[in-house]
């Protein structure tokens, strides 16, 4: 990247309206530029009052206990998030079914009866590589074994495939296993584990060749704790 | 308490805080996401997400990078078009009219503006009255379609340069005349 400025670009770097090659030469020298940095939020403010001319709706007011539903203290149950949404509901399902297979299927009923459920969850959250990405990871109740799903993470070149990593509380970390998402970024995977999983407190998704790495190599797109 | 103060809390897991903010900015959020999905049950999971987001994110936010109001729509404007994106919708109806924002124009009968003070919310209108109509396009086309500058230039069947000069100059005579009106409003 050029040191010159990049100032008549960055309009449509705001609007996020660049090709994704003239955005990264924006990043890349916005990153080390506080001039650019400066204009860039001169627009982003210019753009925020337009999103506050547009006409005033009120929401509907179940919207607001759906908001606070979503950040209550971790819940024993299924992260309301995840059930939040319709569209979402359908991964529940999914978690069961593959719950169900990888656990056998009186795990799943006395995980059903109200007071043995000793499932644990395990929420994953994007990161700024994938912010939209979620995922969900189900722990039985020895804590030995678990299933992992994720929606909304980009698909990968062929070459490509997700690792889960599985990280020790001194920071070594062991593969969960590697898994593909759909074109709807959806995916699964039954996790391998060498220890028992309910002794890694802390868990990540990276980008690693197809078939895996024998540790973290690439970007990670999705991290989570216990 | 001012926003970013709350943000931090937020940011400290107060659930307190991130009520707080819904009060405040939930309203803007939800009519940003319904003006670009123009589908009620999609602006409140847009709504709801945002929220999320901010919940997760609020520790990353950094005031240097620009005002809460700023950082919130920018999340809430990204996740309304990620939304209409993957719903492959084309939004019809009372939709942000393309031909120029006029709808941005046109008050709806019992709502309250909600965060902009009158004044303030009148100045962008002038503002965007004042571009020339292909401008407002092209700016309306990026912010509440979403599409990329060659797309844009696909769409209108105009040269790639023309629609690039006017993005650039449609969002620079905004922030001009919204900087402009600021000052005066020191005097």
């Amino acid at each position: 990247m050029n040191q010159e400025h990049v100032l008549d670009q960055l309009p449509a770097y705001a609007l996020d309206a660049l090709n994704p090659e003239e955005r990264q030469g924006v990043e890349e020298h916005v990153r080390a530029c506080p001039t650019c940095q400066a204009e860039l939020t001169a627009y982003l403010d210019a753009l925020a009052a337009l999103a506050q001319a547009v006409p005033a709706v009120e929401p509907p007011a179940r919207l607001r206990q759906a908001v606070m539903e979503q950040v209550r203290p971790s819940r024993p149950s299924w992260p309301v998030a995840l059930l939040s949404s319709a569209r979402l509901a359908w991964s529940l399902a999914a978690v069961l079914l593959l719950v169900s297979l990888a656990l056998g299927g009186a795990l799943l009923l006395q995980s059903l009866q109200p007071e043995p459920a000793t499932f644990r969850s395990v929420t994953l959250l994007g990161d700024a590589a994938a912010p939209d990405a979620r995922g969900l990871m189900i722990i039985s109740p020895d804590g030995s074994t678990g299933t992992l799903v994720v929606d909304d993470l980009p698909p990968l070149p062929e070459d490509r495939q997700y690792q889960l990593w599985l990280i020790q509380p001194d920071g070594e970390r062991a593969s969960g296993g590697v898994f593909s998402v759909d074109a709807g970024g959806y995916g699964a995977l039954v996790i391998e584990a060498p220890r028992p999983l309910a002794e890694y407190p802390r868990f990540g998704i990276t980008v690693e060749p197809a078939g895996g790495s024998p540790g973290p190599t690439g970007p990670r797109v999705m991290a989570g704790e216990l | 308490m001012d926003d970013e103060t709350l943000i931090r809390r937020i940011a400290r897991s107060e659930p307190e805080a991130l009520a707080e903010l819904y009060d405040r900015y939930g309203r803007l959020v939800y009519s940003l996401a319904l003006a670009i999905t123009n589908d009620a049950g999609l602006s409140e999971e847009v709504s709801q997400d945002v929220f999320l987001q901010v919940w997760r994110k609020a520790g990353s936010y950094r005031p240097e990078a620009g005002r809460v109001l700023t950082w919130l729509s920018r999340i809430a404007r990204n996740r309304a078009i990620d939304m209409l994106r993957r719903q492959n919708v084309r939004p019809e109806g009372s939709w942000i009219s393309l031909d120029g924002l006029e709808s941005l124009t046109a008050e709806r009968a019992g709502l309250e503006p909600f965060v902009l003070d009158s004044s303030s919310r009148e100045q962008v209108r002038q503002a965007l009255a004042a571009l020339p109509p292909e401008q407002r396009t092209a700016l309306a086309l990026a912010y509440f379609r979403g599409l990329s500058q060659q797309e844009i230039a696909a769409l209108l069947h105009q040269p790639l340069g023309t629609i690039k000069t006017r993005v650039r100059l449609a969002l620079h005579k905004l922030r001009a005349f919204l900087a402009e009106e600021h000052s005066e409003d020191r005097r």
